[in-house]
């Protein structure tokens, strides 16, 4: 077997991957190669073919090809060796890689690796909704992908599960297509997708959306002919008299994103139920040495652009961690989850690091309107910072002047009149 | 007259309601910043909307995205789409190009988001 050492090993060749290549580059790291499994690089973005990347990373209104092509001209430039149609089979906690790809198993022997590993979609599996397995039942990245890279347009009838991006994105494409858009159903009471996706993917064309609502069951031989949708109560419980026959060929599934990370735990790091994510400290290593997470691996945004700026934080910790490996600051705090917050990324902050702010995301645990986010550290609040509106839909940003922190932090939301 | 909407200039989604008088946008009320007023006048008398689609150059089995420089008027979104489809440009087609200089008399052009390049020769090398 061919052994190759290297300095950074970036594991995927979307977004997350290719701004932390690139910032590593810039901080001065020497040998950077790139793992990308799919024929090119871009990752996700190379079936996003709607607008609304950039606006905060590049001040532009692009598209996610256009998101990407950028990227991967700039990637060209440099010496960044990137290997498409390359899978990582395995990941050692010692930074070994074994990678495979036409030329054969190769393995890599890193000083620091990113995991740039994305998300994938829940299936209809993980819901186990009721019913017959016929054709017809897609996940909309998957409807995505297979119209956007392949030409082929899944269904014709179309009723949409999930009022999440991914969704409504796809109902407003469909239409395009030629398609008819029955109606969207949304478990929650309110939308996980933006609003502005709302207006211009589902009013735009007239297409309803039904909350607090689930597919119960799914008919049809070989290919869907229809499904039932039912109300549910204020614990997600379908009511039975509300049930409705709804005709249609398709179900399409934008019901949730879960981060890839098979790899981080073959390589012994332990994934968080509300990120489905390794812990992380702001400088976006884990608890294993030079292994560094970013982008929706680390966990699921919704714009682009911060995964970008995620990513070239780690690209270029990555890289000074390879030309001065320092023993691990051992003062950290931890930061915790309080009421209304879910999910705290980094959920650990180096005390003594050079910058002079932390930055924290989370999502809050439902809508709010005007409420403060306030950090504690025990009964001391050292943060707070009012919002107009918060909702699950979207990151909350939080930043921290790192002085002020000299123990562990919660984080929490609280409502304005309370 | 008075006409409610929301903007979808970013994540806030703020209630908007314009002042019309005669077909003229007189007052936008409701916006957080500049960006929701300048949306809401257009969005009042004449609203738009970007068309991002996939067209199939001739001779190529997969498509290759576009989307338009401009928004064209929302009633004409479905009629562009549409429109896409009846063209098959020859290949080559490189990232930026610009596939057609005005859709249906919107003054809108479309633009090739992506590459559509002739399939390699089986003896060429990578």
């Amino acid at each position: 077997m061919k052994k190759e050492c290297i300095d950074i090993a970036i594991i995927g060749g979307g977004c997350a991957g290719l701004s932390a290549a690139l910032s590593a580059k810039q901080a001065g790291a020497a040998r950077v190669v790139v793992f990308e499994r799919a024929p090119e690089l871009g990752g996700v973005l190379r079936q996003c073919i709607h607008n609304g990347f950039g606006i905060h990373r590049f001040g532009e209104d692009l598209t996610g090809t256009q998101y990407a092509r950028h990227l991967v001209d700039q990637i060209r430039e440099t010496d960044v060796q990137c290997l498409t149609s390359t899978i990582v089979l395995d990941l050692s906690a010692e930074r070994v890689l074994t990678v495979m790809n036409e030329d054969g198993i190769t393995e890599y022997s890193a000083k620091a690796v990113i995991l740039a590993t994305g998300c994938r979609e829940r299936p209809r599996g993980a819901l186990a909704i009721p019913g017959t397995r016929p054709a017809g039942i897609v996940n909309a990245g998957t409807a995505q992908r297979y119209l956007n890279l392949e030409g082929y347009l899944v269904g014709k009838r179309v009723v949409i599960l999930g009022s999440g991006d991914i969704g409504l994105i796809m109902a407003r494409q469909f239409v395009l297509e030629g398609a008819h858009v029955i109606a969207v159903a949304e478990r929650l009471p309110y939308s996980s997708g933006l609003m502005r996706n709302i207006v211009q993917c589902l009013d735009d064309f007239d297409i309803p959306i039904y909350y607090r609502s689930t597919v119960t069951r799914i008919v049809g031989e070989n290919r869907v002919e229809g499904v039932y949708l039912s109300e549910v109560d204020a614990c997600n419980c379908p009511i039975p008299a509300t049930e409705r026959f709804i005709e249609c060929d398709t179900l399409l599934l934008s019901v949730g994103l879960i981060p890839e990370n098979e790899l981080a735990s073959q390589a012994g790091l332990a994934l968080l139920p509300f990120t489905g994510g390794p812990a992380v400290d702001d400088s976006f290593q884990t608890g294993l040495d030079g292994i560094f997470c970013c982008g929706n691996a680390l966990h699921v945004h919704d714009l682009v652009d911060f995964v970008s700026i995620e990513s070239e934080i780690a690209g270029r910790m990555a890289a000074q961690y390879t030309l001065a490996p320092t023993h691990r600051d051992c003062e950290v705090v931890h930061v915790h989850d309080g009421p209304g917050v879910r999910g705290i990324v980094p959920q650990i902050i180096r005390r003594n690091a050079a910058e002079a702010q932390v930055t924290l995301q989370f999502r809050p645990d439902t809508r709010y309107g005007a409420c403060y986010i306030e950090v504690y550290e025990g009964e001391n609040r050292i943060v707070r910072a009012k919002r107009a509106v918060l909702t699950p839909g979207e990151m909350v940003e939080i930043k921290i002047p790192r002085a002020k922190i000299h123990a562990d932090i919660t984080v929490k939301v609280t409502t304005v009149f309370t | 007259m008075e006409q409610c909407m929301l903007c979808i200039g970013c994540p806030l989604g703020c209630r908007l309601t314009v002042s019309l008088e005669s077909g003229e946008v007189i007052q936008v009320s409701g916006n957080a910043c500049k960006r929701g007023e300048t949306y809401a006048k257009q969005e009042a008398i004449q609203p738009r909307r970007m068309l991002m689609g996939n067209m199939r150059a001739a001779g190529c089995s997969r498509p290759f995205s576009v989307i338009t420089d401009k928004p064209v008027p929302k009633e004409m979104l479905l009629l562009c789409a549409a429109e896409l489809k009846r063209h098959a440009p020859q290949p080559p087609i490189h990232f930026g190009d610009v596939i057609m200089q005005d859709i249906l008399k919107t003054g809108c052009r479309v633009i090739a988001t992506q590459d559509c390049l002739p399939p390699r020769k089986q003896n060429e090398l990578r």
